[in-house]
């Protein structure tokens, strides 16, 4: 009897493991969400966003920007940016590969983090522009 | 009031009848306050009071003259049953401590025995009947009446009445489908006395039967099913309350039901035994149906004051207020805007109309008939997005997602402000707990009926055989069972499909408002946390992990289940065959071990198979890319015996796979026969005594167990695929699991090594 009673013991205990590792298993799916979720968001006040009744004929204006992907590294990505469009304009960037073009979009956009300076922006929607549309403006 | 007692005081201080005048006003004073402080509610309820004393006075008289009849004419037992009353009356009712002459109290306590009483509830219930009948067919020919006078039947506005009423009717209606499933309640248990009664009638002759307990229970029956239709008519029009005449009577009831069960008790001691019996089938009825009428009564009809869960929208209220009341032009035009609105969406994606589900009486839920209508349109042609109904709102990802964000932030905010505490983030189980746990709770219950029901049969069986073997042990025994076994069937059979339902639908909740949780974190994430994640590790999350705590919803209620299972089981065959259940848990050990093994050979062949489809997908896409190239080299032959060959090694595969399914589903089936020929072994080789009814037990129980046996090796190749899974992405965390795997692995041999010694 009392060894029928350890085996009842030892039959639950096998049952507890069971549970644990189905615990276990699912802990590790919510820990790695848990860790995604805890990320970096972007900032939300490195972009001005300018009320469209208020722009003053002015697209987007950066003022002494500094912009760095890496903030670790001396030599900033964008240094002294001056940059002022206005609205009803067409701009085009050019420069070579790795003159930091698509850079200088993302710090438009926000997704850069800015070191100095202030960027304003009008409160419109960016869109991409495919380069027929492109062809017809110009 | 104080200078009046004391001018009545002053003025006839000895004389009788002025101390009662004193009473008297105290008593009107203190009615007056009485209704200064108390609510509408509590007025009628005390007036209702007032009325039942008043009854007390009057309707005794009748019913003593009644009886006096009764007794000459000496035809009591058929009708109504007064034959010992005026004995009774002559005696003394003790209870407790103290003893009453009855006579001295005769109109109050006349109605403290059973018989009146029911006399009584019959009365009334047929009372109330008729004015809730008449109250609605007035109220329907009235409103005829109105409609026809206000508003022709070609005016518009009618119709958008209509369906402005019928936009109201949204929000849950769970207290609504409570009131009608106690409803049903009461009227099945009325309807079971009286069956019983009837039944009895036809085997044993009529005059044993009580005549006026069976017109009490058809009257009740009658009561309760008239009431299930009134709430079902509050469900269609989207009452915001119960109809008063309802709410008093429900409230009523309760008072009668619970005076009729002290009563009863009351009258239990000074009684005969086999009065007592008799007693005791209304006692247990009365018991039963009080609870039911508590909820009505008590917490639907006073404390929610008789509220549906029906929730008035004001915006649309509003929206009937701001209706232009110039011509039926305007009504007109915006109804046809209205309508092709609707078509618009038709041609869209969305469908317009919502689920059946939301407005699903308790029948239909219960039997998911509400998907019935989706099913016709499903057999006739393809289903596409726009058949679909749209869900309810509480249901879809949007709702969900933000209960759950709610929760979530609601979690941090908290942990912000404990500063002190070390943990700086919330953790997601919680927040989704929080967010779901009433569904869970739901599911979990049906779960444990659904596990409980299921070893009702195999208990009684042993009972029924003996039954057919000729043992009476109390009257109507096989009826009993056999009603026994049918409602615990049903019931199984019912609480399974809600239970998957439910486990399946809060695994999708969880998965709708974690994977938009997720695609929003994927669009906002800064640059640096975006390099730490690639898209794919994004997408793995979406699917991957998000996928698996969605299952695991499913499998979470075996994790209490199987021990609870396995428990009550063991229990049962302890019961019927002693200590050979060792013998079957030994047999179940080793079928489970068997198992193991092959449910790993399957995995492995799995993979295998995988592997050698994919191989032969890139050759066949190749040969189809460049078939151009082929033609012109003239190469089809040799690389058509190239993918026979591909194809020649993947069939290998699918056999050798397909054989272990084979072993699998023999092992599967074969569980209950080995068990059971294990156990009936041992049984025979120790002595045990073996009756049908025993191994039928036994062998039915072992039915029921198998089926969670069989869950157990799905179970194992969850935790596999889980550990596959993880151990790719996360690495820190692979001994600690290789561990735990390692140690399962150990206690099961060491169980089976420690019965093998057995």
């Amino acid at each position: 009897m009392c060894q029928c009673l350890y085996v009842c013991v030892c039959m639950f205990f096998a049952f507890v493991m069971v549970t644990l590792v189905i615990l276990w298993s699912t802990q590790v799916s919510l820990d790695r969400l848990w860790k995604f979720l805890q990320e970096e968001e972007l900032p939300k006040d490195v972009v001005i966003h300018v009320p469209k009744d208020q722009n003053q004929g002015i697209a987007i204006k950066i003022e002494g920007g500094q912009f760095s992907w890496n903030p670790s590294i001396t030599p900033e990505t964008l240094n002294m940016i001056n940059l002022e469009v206005k609205v009803g304009t067409h701009v085009a960037v050019c420069g070579t590969v790795g003159s930091g073009k698509s850079s200088l979009l993302s710090c438009i956009l926000g997704e850069i983090p800015k070191l100095a300076g202030t960027v304003r922006k009008i409160s419109l929607d960016c869109h991409h522009a495919c380069s027929e549309q492109l062809d017809l403006k110009v | 009031m104080g200078l009046e007692i004391i001018w009545l005081l002053e003025g006839g201080i000895a004389h009788q009848s002025t101390i009662i005048q004193v009473f008297e006003f105290c008593l009107r004073d203190f009615v007056s306050n009485l209704l200064l402080v108390m609510s509408k509610k509590q007025i009628g309820l005390f007036l209702m009071m007032i009325f039942f004393f008043v009854m007390d006075d009057v309707v005794p008289q009748l019913l003593a003259t009644f009886c006096h009849v009764e007794n000459s004419t000496g035809n009591t037992s058929t009708t109504l049953c007064f034959d010992n009353f005026w004995d009774e009356t002559q005696q003394t009712l003790k209870f407790g401590v103290f003893s009453w002459d009855l006579s001295s109290w005769f109109p109050f306590f006349f109605f403290l025995k059973p018989c009146p009483l029911r006399a009584l509830v019959v009365i009334f219930h047929t009372f109330f009947l008729v004015l809730y009948l008449t109250l609605i067919s007035w109220e329907k020919v009235w409103q005829k009446r109105n409609h026809q006078m206000l508003l022709p039947h070609d005016n518009p506005l009618r119709t958008h009445m209509r369906r402005s009423v019928s936009s109201c009717q949204r929000g849950s209606p769970t207290y609504l489908k409570l009131v009608q499933l106690c409803c049903i309640y009461l009227f099945l248990l009325n309807f079971g006395v009286w069956l019983f009664g009837i039944s009895n009638g036809f085997r044993q002759g009529w005059s044993n039967v009580k005549l006026d307990l069976e017109v009490l229970s058809l009257v009740q029956m009658i009561t309760w099913g008239v009431n299930s239709l009134a709430t079902e008519s509050a469900r269609k029009h989207g009452h915001e309350y119960f109809p008063k005449v309802l709410r008093v009577w429900w409230v009523s009831s309760f008072i009668f039901s619970t005076v009729t069960l002290v009563s009863i008790i009351l009258s239990m001691s000074s009684h005969t035994a086999e009065m007592i019996w008799f007693f005791n089938g209304e006692l247990w009825v009365e018991i039963f149906s009080v609870p039911g009428l508590f909820f009505l009564g008590i917490i639907v009809a006073l404390l929610r004051g008789g509220r549906t869960s029906f929730e008035r929208r004001i915006d649309e209220d509003d929206e009937i207020l701001h209706e232009p009341l110039l011509t039926p032009n305007v009504v007109e035009q915006s109804e046809l805007g209205f309508e092709e609105k609707e078509e618009e969406g038709e041609e869209g994606i969305t469908a317009t109309t919502t689920t059946p589900y939301a407005k699903a009486s308790i029948w239909s839920l219960a039997t998911i008939s509400w998907i019935n209508p989706l099913l016709q349109v499903g057999s006739q042609k393809p289903l596409e997005l726009i058949d679909l109904p749209k869900l309810l709102y509480e249901d879809s990802t949007e709702a969900t997602y933000k209960r759950f964000q709610q929760n979530w932030e609601g979690l941090k905010r908290k942990l912000d402000d404990d500063a002190a505490s070390q943990q700086q983030t919330p953790s997601i189980s919680l927040a989704l707990a929080k967010s779901f746990w009433r569904l869970g709770i739901v599911n979990a219950m049906f779960a444990f009926v659904n596990v409980m029901s299921s070893y009702v049969g195999p208990y009684l069986i042993d009972d029924f055989v003996e039954y057919l073997g000729g043992r009476r042990r109390f009257a109507h025994e096989g009826i009993v069972l056999v009603s026994i076994f049918f409602v615990a069937k049903l019931v199984e059979n019912l609480t399974q499909r809600q239970w998957y339902l439910g486990a399946q639908w809060l695994g999708l909740k969880l998965k709708a408002a974690l994977t938009a949780v997720v695609y929003r974190k994927a669009l906002r994430l800064s640059s640096q946390s975006r390099q730490s994640h690639s898209s794919g590790e994004i997408i793995n999350y979406m699917s991957m992990d998000v996928e698996r705590l969605s299952e695991f919803t499913w499998y979470i209620h075996y994790l209490w289940i199987l021990p609870l299972q396995v428990f009550l089981a063991l229990a049962i065959l302890y019961k019927f065959v002693g200590m050979a259940w060792i013998a079957a848990l030994v047999a179940a050990c080793f079928t489970f071990m068997i198992n193991i093994p092959l449910e790993k050979t399957q995995e492995k062949y799995q993979d295998k198979v995988m592997e050698a489809k994919d191989s032969r997908m890139k050759v066949m896409s190749e040969c189809l890319h460049n078939m151009r190239v082929l033609k012109l080299q003239a190469w089809e032959k040799r690389y058509l015996t190239k993918i026979e060959e591909i194809r020649q090694g993947e069939y290998g595969w699918l056999v050798k796979n397909s054989i272990i399914a084979a072993l699998q589903s023999y092992v599967f089936w074969l569980t209950p026969v080995l068990i059971s020929v294990a156990t009936f072994s041992t049984c025979v080789l120790f002595g045990i005594p073996l009756t049908a009814g025993r191994i039928l037990s036994a062998i039915a129980t072992l039915r029921v167990l198998q089926m969670s046996m069989g869950v157990v090796p799905e179970f194992i190749t969850f935790i596999a695929q889980t550990k596959v899974g993880t151990q790719s992405n996360d690495n820190k965390k692979k001994p600690h699991d290789f561990f735990l795997l390692k140690f399962m692995i150990f206690f099961f041999v060491f169980c089976c090594n420690e019965l093998m010694m057995l």
